[in-house]
């Protein structure tokens, strides 16, 4: 079997059983874990595809930013977990999947490289005379976005400054009466007028 | 360098707004914050300034000359249509800004980030109304929604406000997402995103095969779902009467009147230009959206006693005599669509001016009318303001020489052109019931007494000019018809292709 295909399958059906895992599971924590491992694996569909910015994108900005934030929102809620107890069995099936993997990279790597020599056995050549006229995927979308399609680039420029204002808006808070740091207050203080004796009952 | 600039001229005019809008940012923040000047407020001054730039940049488009042609690699279209809108668009924002100029004092909505919010979304719309690919119109929907969602939760310490925004935001994303899955369907099946490159593959496609059909057919009606959402058009108008009651009163004008004539203008651009060939198909779905939409408009109105979610239902059944008069679906159509749009936002222009100016006095606040009761009785303590409202009320109503007849007339001959006998007379027995909402409010106002006079605060002058404006262009239209229908014509030719 071709190894695309192979991976085409596997990153699609890992896709589309995290995705129902999101909404199926009860555990909100849980769901955004599930949410990540949909957007590695579209990302790794991505990678298939062939534009590999965008799949790294993808990864970058759903995984390192929105999900993280979805995390830190799930965990304000709040929600309690119920602790389950993991029995050792079920370690077991991870256990040995990591092993054959890792018992695996190291036969490859013995089949590819001559230890003795420390070096690789085949040759592979690359012609470097045709790479070099190759366009790398940024540059791609860079001569695109700036000519063909930069009426949207100017847009999507205007949502992210509408998005800027409306957080400030929305959020800044201009009250009086915030305790804030009064840096002079705190330096004219001495240790002669620091405590009161403040006499409650006062003998007659 | 000369196709740079042909893309530059017809958006001059959002180019000069954009870059307007950048100084007074820069203008605000600084002088909001400087410790020197004492923090001043820079409400009222960035109006006026607003208000300056949008006077300007009405002239620059009205000065331009018209040119045809479609700029910045076929994303915008530039014909008549767009070139008569954005004037009227100006127009329609300068009307606004005269009406809630006082309500911004009184309501003591001081962030200068207000008007700036505003002008942006006078930009998004121009965007919406030039955009000719499904790109440039998700972009620009999205950008105008943004905004929207921002200015509905602006006043954030009101339970209300915030509810509204969240609402509208949750479900706005939610039609944007729909929108976006179904252009990536069409994008997915053709290969093409931009208008008319759509027209052109569609011709005498429909039956070529089952796979591709179902596929388009589903991304078109996702399409149109959500573009029908962002109309309020009635089995997706849950969000407008909470979101219209939840805003500030400003604001609810904003979403009545401004949205509604760029999402027209997608709608007939997708509906006439690119999916005619779906006419059979697409027709379906319009006729459910009008049924629904004059049906729920109509008979919910009854049970209202706030005077936003009063108007909010009658957007509603206003909006299906919009797209009642895009169901035949040939020139005559469009016209009397884009002219009862006109004659809708002049008529809410004019029925917000009265809802604002309606302030009661209680020594030492003045509050604003929330609640329909309050007319009760208005023809005694101000009698201009009552016969006002009884004007706007019928033309609404659809009473004969008032502008709000025409144009239901309009529309209505121009559904009976194609022999759609059913809907129109079910559209006429509606209007028949909402005749006598219409006319309770006013019997209201007249017929009954009350027991405790109060004290109306002082009209403003601003607010006094637009509502004389709007009553006498609503009562003496019917003089010089042709002055709207000309125009409206004259715009819906740009559809004929």
């Amino acid at each position: 079997m071709n190894i695309d295909i192979f991976l085409f399958y596997l990153f699609s059906i890992f896709a589309l059983i995290s995705s129902l895992m999101v909404i199926g599971l009860t555990n909100a924590v849980h769901s955004v874990l599930f949410l990540i491992l949909v957007f590695c694996n579209v990302a790794g569909l991505l990678l298939l595809l062939g534009p590999e910015f965008f799949s790294f994108m993808l990864i970058i900005v759903y995984v390192g930013a929105i999900a993280v934030l979805f995390l830190f929102v799930v965990m304000m809620l709040n929600i309690k977990l119920k602790s389950t107890n993991i029995s050792f069995s079920s370690l077991w099936p991870i256990g040995i999947l990591t092993f054959v993997i890792l018992l695996s990279q190291f036969f490859s790597s013995f089949y590819e490289l001559d230890l003795v020599k420390f070096q690789g056995k085949e040759l592979f050549f690359i012609s470097w005379a045709n790479e070099n006229s190759n366009l790398t995927n940024i540059k791609v979308i860079g001569k695109v976005l700036y000519t063909h399609f930069n009426l949207l680039f100017l847009i999507c420029g205007l949502i992210l400054l509408v998005a800027m204002i409306g957080v400030i808006v929305l959020t800044m808070h201009q009250r009086v009466d915030v305790k804030k740091q009064q840096i002079a207050l705190q330096l004219a203080r001495t240790a002669p007028n620091v405590i009161k004796f403040i006499i409650l009952r006062r003998k007659r | 360098m000369n196709n740079f600039l042909y893309d530059i001229y017809p958006i001059l005019p959002e180019i000069f707004i954009l870059s307007n809008v950048c100084i007074l940012l820069v203008y605000g923040v600084l002088f909001s914050s400087s410790i020197k000047l004492g923090y001043p407020l820079l409400a009222q001054n960035l109006g006026l300034l607003s208000c300056q730039i949008l006077g300007c940049s009405f002239i620059i488009t009205y000065y331009q000359t018209f040119l045809n042609l479609s700029s910045w690699s076929d994303f915008f279209i530039n014909d008549i249509f767009t070139f008569k809108t954005k004037c009227l668009i100006f127009l329609m924002c300068l009307g606004w800004i005269l009406i809630t100029f006082s309500y911004i004092n009184y309501e003591r909505i001081n962030s200068f980030e207000y008007w700036i919010l505003i002008l942006l979304a006078i930009v998004a719309i121009l965007f919406i109304i030039q955009s000719y690919d499904l790109l440039t119109m998700y972009l620009s929907i999205e950008f105008q929604s943004l905004i929207f969602y921002i200015l509905a939760s602006f006043k954030r310490t009101s339970e209300f406000s915030t509810e509204a925004g969240l609402k509208y935001f949750v479900l706005g994303a939610f039609s944007s997402g729909l929108l976006l899955f179904g252009s990536s369907l069409i994008y997915g099946l053709t290969g093409l995103t931009n208008f008319l490159d759509l027209a052109k593959f569609f011709t005498g496609m429909p039956m070529l095969e089952l796979s591709s059909w179902i596929g388009l057919t589903t991304g078109f009606t996702l399409i149109l779902v959500s573009l029908l959402f962002k109309l309020s058009a009635a089995p997706f108008h849950m969000w407008a009467p909470d979101v219209y009651e939840g805003s500030p009163t400003s604001i609810t004008l904003f979403f009545s009147i401004m949205p509604k004539l760029a999402i027209l203008s997608l709608l007939l651009k997708l509906l006439i230009l690119s999916f005619h060939d779906f006419i059979t198909f697409w027709r379906i779905i319009i006729l459910i959206c009008i049924i629904f939409s004059i049906m729920i408009g109509t008979l919910s109105a009854f049970s209202q006693i706030k005077w936003k979610r009063f108007i909010a239902y009658s957007s509603i059944s206003h909006v299906g005599f919009f797209l009642l008069a895009i169901l035949s679906g040939n020139l005559e159509g469009i016209s009397s669509s884009i002219f009862y749009v006109i004659i809708y936002v002049i008529t809410m222009l004019g029925i917000f001016s009265f809802i604002l100016t309606l302030r009661f006095y209680n020594y030492s606040y003045h509050y604003q009318t929330r609640y329909l009761q309050d007319l009760i009785s208005l023809s005694r303590f101000n009698p201009a303001l009552a016969i006002s409202l009884t004007l706007f009320l019928f033309s609404m109503a659809g009473i004969p020489p008032l502008g709000g007849f025409f144009a239901k007339l309009f529309v209505l001959l121009s559904v009976l052109q194609t022999k759609s006998f059913g809907i129109s007379i079910f559209v006429v027995l509606m209007s028949c019931i909402s005749c006598f909402y219409y006319i309770k409010l006013i019997k209201s106002m007249y017929f009954s007494s009350i027991n405790e006079w109060k004290v109306l605060y002082p009209i403003n002058k601003l607010n006094s000019l637009l509502l004389g404006f709007s009553l006498l262009f609503i009562s003496f239209i019917f003089y010089d018809i042709e002055l709207l229908s000309i125009l409206s014509t004259l715009m819906s030719f740009s559809f004929l292709n």
